[in-house]
């Protein structure tokens, strides 16, 4: 009988321990690096982060392999960046997922855009749009986390979302945010008085992809090597670029990542700029690793670029 | 047997209202009736093409694509959620020496309790991974000659099919169907309720982040009434019942997309064999079957380059139960084989446009022929994205 009790007990400790102790992470996929290490911020240890695209990846153009459905499938929410920069294969991932917890409406399914007020969007195309115009965002350009208040709204709109799936670790979510705001706003005004050197600085792209990074900076794009978004530029246009950047004494080509930098460098070589390649998202360059380090990364790249230049001019 | 059918039918349907929510149509007005913001994604995809060859007559002869100036098909594609619970795609074509038809108009579900999609209506069905393409998303101007020789050109039929996600370590999609078989070439039982079984096994497997293997298997079993049809030189003896048709299929495809710059490498070979056996009148005959293997190397940005070699061997038994589509005369008292090697330079500025340049040796029973084909396929309005 004694061992009887010995044995029973022993099994609902076990069982309690089981069931008790190891609650369950919530299982968060986002579409970017950058909503990852955001939510990764404000869950901490609550939270299970997934990426579907790598740092390394441009999300415009993402193959919707049914491996990334097997992880949407145990996902507890999702998060994406909106304005439609995944529509080209997020709803097939959503669909072939066949998790109703994060289908759109559902409480699971969270478009970070939404945290941004409607004149925070830049670039929304006013009057016609067409495809003639190349790849136009409709809804405006997607790549708003690049202004590091942005960041702020975002990180305060995930916790909210956090809080609703698990109001058990409210006081998590809370705390977590809190830190997090602290911190950026503490990076956010070094940034800015570092940066001021760029105030007013004219600068040319490769691709439309930098504006809320550059308005943000008080630098002016003066225009784009790429002939309409995502369209590789003609003989005539490069050559239209390349008049521009010699009458605008223009200093800097920007170009991602994620592009082959081929073009914007016979640019930059033909006109005597320095080309900046920057990466277009959290990890997709050394350096980069977090939201943090990917911000401060931009910002540093950009001043020692145009220090590099006015040191070669003087 | 038909009660069995009668009973699977009844237990689809059931899964569905029990996944969806069954509701009646009723007359009240809906809160959105005429709102345009509810309007389906709608685009139409054109493919034209231009076509060479040095016969006469060519000896592979698939509807649009013959030699001269010609539109191969335009096909109209609508695409929106119908609902809480449902989605709905309608693809209509229409191909240049037929009318307008119903390509695809299936209802899938969006949410059920477990995973599961069931889709149901008409659709491309999911025998192998090729037969869910529509023409304009394929990589070569015509489908394999294997599946044109079995389907006679697709396998798309009024169905329902259900998908499970398996609970695995990798993504294995289990699929059933049970189609209204009445595909010409290897079905159309001689009672009405006569209904037709697919199975469709799906596994990939990430490799390593750029490279993915994908195997599959699928078999597809129904009933051919008999008399035979009346273009058979050699009627069939009638025993007042079916005869099964049976066909096996097994696909693989590896492909390598590299995560830096994916845009502008990419590697894919792909390959399906499959084999069609019909019990003709209780005896059992030699299989129409073949394969196809390609490979699309994607050199840069915008352009592609391409190969593709298709076999088939089609017993003299089976001519006039598989005819299309070729277009000459042979000794119909032996058996045929065809085959096909094809190259393709692709040029795809954006999306929405493409430019082929292909050519096709094509041997067929000792015969042979050069094609050359030059293809542009658009397509304009919000066409959804292609599945992997």
């Amino acid at each position: 009988m004694k061992k009887q009790i010995i044995f029973m007990t022993l099994l609902f400790l076990i069982i309690a321990i089981g069931t008790g102790k190891a609650a369950k992470k919530l299982d968060v996929v986002t579409t970017l690096p950058s909503l990852a290490s955001i939510t990764e911020n404000i869950g901490g240890d609550q939270v299970k982060v997934y990426s579907i695209t790598r740092g390394v990846q441009d999300a415009h153009y993402v193959e919707a392999k049914p491996s990334y459905m097997l992880n949407l499938n145990k996902a507890d929410l999702l998060i994406y960046s909106g304005l439609e920069l995944e529509i080209g294969w997020l709803p097939l991932l959503i669909q072939g997922a066949r998790n109703q917890k994060v289908v759109v409406g559902a409480r699971g399914n969270l478009n970070a855009s939404l945290a941004l007020p409607e004149q925070g969007i830049l670039e929304k195309p006013r009057g016609e749009v067409d495809r003639s115009m190349g790849d136009v965002h409709p809804a405006g350009n997607p790549h708003y986390l690049l202004n590091p208040h942005n960041g702020f709204k975002v990180a305060e709109f995930i916790a909210d979302k956090l809080i609703e799936l698990d109001p058990d670790h409210q006081s998590v979510y809370e705390n977590n945010l809190e830190t997090f705001k602290k911190a950026l706003s503490e990076k956010i005004k070094q940034w800015e008085t570092k940066a001021k050197v760029l105030n007013g600085l004219e600068v040319v792209c490769y691709h439309v992809h930098w504006s809320y990074l550059l308005d943000w900076l008080g630098i002016q794009q003066a225009g784009y090597i790429e002939l309409r978004p995502g369209i590789p530029p003609t003989p005539r246009h490069k050559r239209e670029i390349i008049e521009l950047i010699k009458q605008h004494g223009i200093k800097l080509v920007i170009v991602s990542s994620w592009k082959d930098p081929k073009k914007s460098k016979e640019v930059a070589d033909e006109t005597g700029a320095e080309l900046v390649i920057l990466p277009g998202e959290v990890n997709a360059m050394d350096g980069s690793e977090d939201y943090f380090l990917w911000i401060n990364y931009l910002v540093n790249q950009l001043i020692e670029k145009w220090n590099s230049h006015r040191e070669k001019s003087d | 047997m038909a009660k069995i059918y009668f009973y699977s039918f009844f237990v689809v349907i059931f899964l569905w209202c029990f996944g969806t929510g069954y509701s009646q149509m009723t007359t009240d007005a809906a809160a959105t009736g005429i709102s345009r913001a509810f309007n389906p994604a709608i685009s139409v995809n054109c493919l034209f093409d231009a076509m060479g060859t040095n016969r006469n007559d060519v000896l592979w002869s698939e509807i649009g694509l013959e030699p001269g100036l010609h539109y191969q098909e335009i096909c109209m594609e609508m695409t929106a959620n119908v609902d809480v619970y449902l989605q709905s795609k309608v693809a209509l074509s229409v191909e240049e020496k037929t009318d307008l038809g119903v390509e695809e108009a299936y209802a899938s579900t969006l949410r059920m309790p477990i995973p599961l999609i069931l889709r149901m209506g008409k659709m491309l069905n999911t025998f192998g991974r090729h037969n869910l393409l529509h023409l304009h998303h394929m990589a070569f101007v015509e489908r394999p000659m294997i599946l044109e020789q079995v389907f006679g050109p697709d396998l798309n039929e009024m169905s329902i099919e259900g998908a499970y996600l398996l609970p695995l370590p990798w993504y294995s999609d289990a699929i059933a169907g049970i189609l209204n078989g009445d595909n010409p070439n290897l079905f159309e039982g001689s009672s009405k309720g006569d209904v037709a079984f697919l199975a469709h096994w799906d596994n990939l497997w990430d490799v390593t982040d750029e490279w993915t293997v994908r195997i599959g298997g699928s078999y597809l079993r129904g009933e051919r009434g008999l008399p035979p049809p009346e273009n058979m030189q050699q009627p069939l003896t009638n025993n007042g019942g079916n005869v099964h048709s049976g066909v096996w299929g097994a696909n693989i495809h590896l492909k390598w997309k590299p995560l830096h710059r994916g845009r502008y490498h990419s590697f894919t070979l792909q390959g399906e064999y499959v084999n069609a056996k019909v019990n003709m009148n209780g005896n059992s005959t030699e299989p129409l079957h073949g394969f196809f293997i390609q490979m699309l190397g994607q050199f840069n940005i915008r352009w592609f380059i391409q190969a593709r070699y298709d076999w088939f061997n089609r017993p003299q038994e089976l001519h006039l139960l598989f005819p299309a589509p070729i277009n000459f005369s042979f000794n119909p008292s032996e058996d045929l084989q065809g085959q096909r090697l094809s190259f393709c330079l692709a040029f795809v500025p954006t999306e929405f446009s493409a430019y082929r340049l292909q050519y096709n040796y094509i041997d067929l029973g000792g015969q042979g022929e050069n094609q050359i084909i030059a293809q542009l396929n658009i397509t304009i309005g919000s066409h959804p994205a292609h599945k992997y």
